[in-house]
């Protein structure tokens, strides 16, 4: 069995003369976390509400779980759970009473489910508490248990953590770390907070503008991001000696180049200095080099946006 | 389509809206019936009667009724339920749940009016109607109903709150587009009395009015007291296919629309 969850092909969306998604290609993978990220208006929400039947693509395909056909068929479709924009709550119900009603609208016949997905968001104890007098955080989380209530395979989520405050972040972040690792359910959450993804998701799409600027995993993007000395030298196998033999590490890469990207000792550049001149290894060029994330991020999306 | 529609009547029962018209359609109908009696002993004035027509039927079904439609239709789309709703069954099943839900809606503000018709024929109450409706008319006067008699009550009352859920069923496209309660609620009312306004015109010329006639707007449905099996049968028939033609209407609307 093929292990995409959801494919999509050029996938492009326009609103008359102005493109909202630009030729789209995607592809997600059973259990993985996508972190999709973008500026505001870069087109996160038209991908997903596409993604999720909410709006039909003017052209390209979408095939969910290995379907061949061009839009989502609705058996397709039912897999998805989702929360875009606003959990889709009634305020004047209870958070059961919601948990119900999107039981009944998704044909779940285990009414255990309710209480289990309460408990799995931390909101099994609001009794009769109206939905339309949760905090922002509880709402977010009602919104997500809402979205679990018929076991998806793939959950979209818009900008979950949105005016949360930290602790419900880190709530919301574990809740969907979890729901990955022990459920095998695809996630597709965006942000436009690239810091806050790098802690959840295992996968980034970055978007701007309609397109698709880059892919990378978690690693590539450690890797984009990772803070490093960078050391020149002109005689390099004796540079890479010294690191290993007198400064004891071997947390440091050769480049092409030759230059070494030395990824220990970023606190005590002066020692990392100190020792190779005293076993007569002078360097050319001694820098400490490396991106943040959104040094990164804009610099993916051409730094066209602060 | 029937998980939407157990998932549409579990909305419509825990909604303040539905259970808070519901209510003051009772209470209306209620105070109608009475205001009606005092109207019939001369205990009110001429002002006064005035008043009374804004507790009919008429207003206080097109009003409320205008605004259940919008509360049904329109609300998923405010509330982003709707996001839940097309990812569990098809845009047709949406609409056509949401069509069955808000006509039965506007039906069952009828209701209240229905019973205290036969409340008012039960009780050999006097009354005077301060609008001449299918519900005032059947509460007028008359012997006590005997068992035909009140299965025929119950029978014109049942017909003429379809004849409400039809003539306000234009509100389910409108509330698809515009997809605010308020606004329903405003057009509808206004469009109640228009579409009266526009029968009336259209009755000059002969194709028109045929046209009108296939309406639930046209004069001829209005059921009475006195009309038979038959018409009151057409008329149920007319109202039951304008609505379907509405659901139709919205289902086209909704096709292919983006949902925000």
């Amino acid at each position: 069995m093929s292990d995409d969850v959801l494919v999509t092909q050029g996938l492009t969306k326009r609103y008359g003369p102005a493109t909202a998604v630009d030729d789209v290609s995607i592809r997600l993978e059973r259990g993985r976390i996508y972190g999709l990220i973008g500026a505001n208006g870069a087109g996160k929400t038209t991908l997903m509400r596409m993604i999720t039947g909410l709006s039909l693509p003017t052209a390209g395909s979408i095939s969910l779980f290995g379907s061949t056909a061009a839009t989502p068929r609705q058996q397709d479709l039912a897999r998805i759970g989702s929360l875009i924009e606003a959990p889709a709550l009634t305020g004047s119900m209870t958070a059961r009473q919601n948990m119900h009603l999107h039981r009944l609208l998704r044909g779940v016949p285990d009414a255990s489910v309710e209480t289990e997905l309460l408990e799995l968001v931390g909101l099994s104890d609001t009794g009769r508490k109206r939905a339309a007098d949760f905090s922002l955080g509880m709402r977010q989380r009602l919104g997500i248990a809402l979205a679990l209530i018929s076991d998806p395979e793939l959950l979209v989520l818009d900008e979950p953590v949105n005016g949360l405050d930290p602790v419900g972040v880190v709530e919301v972040r574990r809740l969907i770390r979890d729901l990955a690792r022990e459920r095998g359910i695809t996630v597709l959450i965006s942000s436009h907070n690239l810091p806050e993804l790098f802690q959840t998701a295992t996968d980034y799409i970055i978007v701007d503008r309609g397109s698709v600027k880059r892919t990378l995993t978690l690693g590539e993007l450690e890797d984009e991001t990772q803070h490093f000395l960078r050391i020149e030298a002109r005689d390099g196998e004796r540079l890479t000696t010294v690191l290993e033999q007198d400064l004891g590490t071997e947390d440091f890469t050769v480049m092409p180049d030759r230059s070494v990207r030395l990824r220990s000792h970023l606190d005590e550049p002066e020692k990392v200095l100190r020792t190779l001149v005293a076993h007569d290894v002078w360097p050319t060029s001694f820098a400490a080099e490396g991106e943040t994330l959104e040094g990164f991020f804009l610099s993916v999306i051409g730094g066209h946006r602060s | 389509m029937i998980n939407q529609l157990r998932a549409d009547l579990f909305t419509q029962r825990h909604s303040t809206g539905f259970i808070v018209c519901l209510l003051a359609a009772c209470g209306a109908a209620a105070a109608y019936l009475y205001l009606q009696h005092q109207l019939a002993l001369g205990g009110l004035n001429a002002a006064a009667a005035n008043g009374v027509q804004g507790l009919s039927d008429v207003m206080v079904i097109n009003l409320l009724g205008s605004l259940l439609i919008g509360l049904i239709v329109s609300r998923p789309f405010e509330t982003k339920s709707v996001h839940d709703a097309l990812l569990a069954s098809s845009r047709g099943s949406f609409v056509a749940s949401k069509t069955v839900v808000a006509a039965l809606a506007v039906f069952l503000l009828g209701v209240p009016y229905g019973i205290a018709a036969l409340v008012g024929r039960a009780t050999g109450l006097e009354v005077a109607p301060a609008v001449p409706t299918t519900f005032a008319l059947l509460a007028e006067s008359g012997a006590e109903p005997d068992a035909a008699g009140v299965g025929r009550i119950i029978a014109v009352s049942v017909v003429a709150a379809i004849l409400y859920a039809a003539r306000l069923a234009v509100c389910i496209p409108l509330a698809i587009v515009v997809k605010r309660p308020i606004v329903v609620m405003a057009a509808g009312f206004v469009w109640a009395f228009v579409a009266d306004l526009l029968v009336g015109a259209a009755a000059k010329w002969e194709a028109l009015e045929a046209i009108t006639r296939l309406t639930p707007y046209a004069p001829d449905h209005l059921p009475l007291p006195d009309s038979s099996g038959g018409e009151l049968v057409g008329t149920s028939i007319v109202a039951v296919v304008f609505i379907a033609l509405m659901g139709l209407v919205a289902w086209l609307l909704l096709r292919r629309a983006d949902i925000k």
